[in-house]
């Protein structure tokens, strides 16, 4: 099973990880690492090191960050570039996450699941005009 | 006739904070000075990846760093300098370039540094360094984006490590 990581400014990724608890309970493989003010691209490296290392249990790790061009996202681009089995995906939000976690399982690979996550975030954005 | 800007952050390049720089001085060109930083291949790659489109990024030993900024200020060119601490501007006012103001965005809260504001910690090196810099008429100010208030370093810097002592 896939393993994944939520990286964020502040403490949208632990928030975005707690909420997914109220649609699925005891979600497994799956962590968050925040980054706050004070923090700085060295500890949060080693930090999201050691939560995807965590959540990896043999199927690959998928990292979901919030901003292209921030810094968890360009720590976790230079993970991913440095260890197999890595991939990442940036603009995360609610319904991609959701989405990857109910359709993750023993035979979905990480590229189907990136891709699974890259519709779902987009395809989550709709205009609501007045009925 | 200053194009060239100085500025700390240890994020280096990231998200909005460097595309408001980028507006504000209207930036042609980004050189970051940073040893580690120019013998990490992968590190370069996501560096230019993330820059503000139609950037030109340049990611340099203090050494050559020197150079990069001499010829932009030949060719006047809109330049931001971006390093990591103080250490590398000292190696370069000390290689002879001439280096007015500096503002810093951030240094994170890590290994032997203390806290000097929200977004700025230091080691007692550093804040020598800081001081030096200083002395040596080189205005030092916190600021993260061009619309944030601008606070002098010093004023906090003079609460955890005074002039003068350690």
């Amino acid at each position: 099973m896939v393993g994944i990581v939520i990286v964020a400014h502040g403490e949208l990724a632990s928030c975005i990880r707690k909420t997914v608890n109220l649609f699925l309970k005891d979600a497994e493989c799956i962590a968050s690492v925040d980054l706050t003010e004070s923090s700085g691209p060295d500890q949060f490296a080693r930090d999201l090191e050691k939560a995807v290392r965590e959540v990896d249990n043999g199927g690959g790790v998928l990292i979901m960050a919030d901003l292209f061009g921030g810094t968890p996202a360009n720590t976790a681009w230079k993970i991913i570039s440095s260890i197999p089995n890595c991939m990442g995906i940036t603009g995360v939000n609610l319904g991609m996450i959701l989405e990857v976690l109910f359709q993750r399982d023993e035979t979905k690979t990480l590229a189907e699941l990136v891709k699974i996550a890259k519709d779902a975030g987009a395809n989550g954005i709709m205009l609501l005009e007045p009925v | 006739m200053g194009c060239v800007y100085y500025r700390i952050d240890d994020r280096l390049i990231h998200g909005q904070v460097i595309t408001a720089w980028t507006r504000y001085y209207k930036l042609e060109k980004i050189i970051i000075v940073d040893d580690q930083a120019a013998n990490d291949p992968i590190q370069q790659k996501i560096i230019k990846a993330v820059a503000p489109p139609n950037i030109a990024v340049e990611i340099l030993s203090v050494k050559d760093g020197y150079e990069a900024i001499m010829n932009a200020e030949k060719a006047q060119i809109s330049t931001l300098v971006l390093v990591k601490g103080p250490k590398a501007l000292t190696a370069l006012l000390d290689m002879g370039i001439d280096m007015k103001e500096v503002i810093i965005g951030g240094m994170q809260f890590v290994g032997g540094r203390k806290q000097v504001t929200r977004t700025v910690s230091v080691t007692p090196d550093e804040a020598e360094e800081f001081w030096k810099l200083h002395e040596r008429g080189v205005e030092l100010t916190i600021q993260l984006v061009p619309t944030d208030r601008r606070n002098p370093l010093t004023a906090s810097l003079n609460k955890m490590f005074p002039k003068g002592g350690k």
